[in-house]
């Protein structure tokens, strides 16, 4: 799962108000070479939660990405290297996500969050 | 196809359109097993979710991944993107048929970012490790295992929800197609095709004349489908 898709997910447990952003528990974290596509990069900057993105990037040990980041920055070579190794080239291979609220895990299985609920969570 | 339609977020919501005659799909209108507000509140659950997910495990071990039917149903729901002048830079594919809709896609929608989603771990597995043609490599797509009823996507992060033949088996549609409009931007898309109305309709009176002359009653054989 790359941080991309994380950036995207959050808790559904019934009751949980604020299930966004899910903390990462790390097992295995595996890097795989993508080519660098600046526009694709551009064009998800403005979709992208930057703090959970951030925090995310920290919590599987990847702690070059600046606290705040602004669409000017997206105009530097070294800033959008950084980005994109952070957002797609990270993958969380297994591990498990954690709901903010209720302290939930959902394990990641061969880089594939699991999101199921259990019946007396709907 | 009786008819198949997407709605858009915004002013217009519904748009149902109406095709050449086939008899097995319906359009995703309110399908709701109680009298009560057509939102969350059925209490009937129709469908064994835990079973049901077992059933896609074991169809994921023994299905042929080319299915005529199932291409020729995705293929329709995937025109449906080239009437739109939009275009998608973030989908989500929910549960149902989610391999032919990643095969079939061919660069349509101008999908930058896919997630496909289905309940089965198996069905998500197969499809991340089947093989796939140059056009789509270029899509970053992503797999998770997730409920289209308990949808874990944050809300006004998708452009396009994408559904074929999964929302048949949902307990709660209008509950799923709810999460989904959260999920969706304003001015997204959903497009989905599910199994309808009177699909299946010679088997069920098979079924129902068989058991009434084996067994004296009758008991539901075929799964309960959406009515337009």
């Amino acid at each position: 799962m790359r941080l991309l898709t994380h950036n995207m997910l959050s808790s559904n447990i019934k009751g949980v108000t604020n299930g966004f952003p899910l903390r990462i528990e790390v097992e295995k974290v595996v890097e795989k070479q993508v080519d660098l596509n600046p526009d694709f990069l551009r064009s998800m900057f403005s979709k992208i939660d930057w703090k959970a993105l951030v925090h995310a990037a920290r919590s599987i040990g990847y702690s070059e990405l600046p606290d705040e980041a602004d669409p000017s920055m997206l105009d530097s070579d070294d800033f959008l290297r950084r980005f994109h190794h952070a957002l797609l080239q990270l993958h969380l291979e297994e591990g498990a996500l954690i709901c903010p609220e209720t302290g939930r895990r959902f394990p990641v299985n061969k880089g594939i969050p699991n999101m199921l609920l259990h019946e007396d969570e709907v | 196809m009786r008819g198949l339609s997407l709605f858009q977020r915004g002013p217009s919501s519904l748009w149902p359109r109406r095709r050449k005659a086939h008899h097995f799909m319906l359009s995703s209108t309110s399908f709701c097993t109680d009298n009560g507000d057509g939102l969350q509140s059925s209490r009937v659950n129709i469908f064994d979710r835990h079973l049901k997910r077992k059933q896609r495990d074991r169809a994921a071990w023994l299905m042929d991944q080319k299915d005529s039917f199932v291409d020729a149903v995705a293929e329709n729901v995937l025109d449906r993107l080239e009437d739109c002048k939009k275009s998608f830079p973030t989908a989500l594919c929910l549960g149902g048929s989610v391999l032919p809709i990643r095969r079939l896609l061919r660069g349509r929608g101008g999908i930058e970012k896919l997630i496909m989603m289905d309940t089965s771990y198996d069905m998500v597995k197969l499809c991340k490790d089947a093989e796939l043609d140059a056009q789509n490599e270029e899509i970053e797509t992503s797999f998770i295992v997730g409920d289209e009823e308990f949808l874990p996507v944050k809300e006004s992060s998708l452009d396009l929800v994408i559904s074929c033949l999964g929302l048949h088996w949902t307990n709660d549609l209008p509950g799923a197609m709810i999460q989904s409009r959260l999920a969706l931007k304003p001015d997204g898309l959903f497009l989905a095709a599910i199994l309808g109305g009177e699909t299946l309709k010679e088997l069920r009176i098979a079924c129902t004349v068989a058991q009434m002359e084996r067994e004296g009653g009758i008991s539901p054989r075929v799964s309960p489908l959406a009515q337009v």
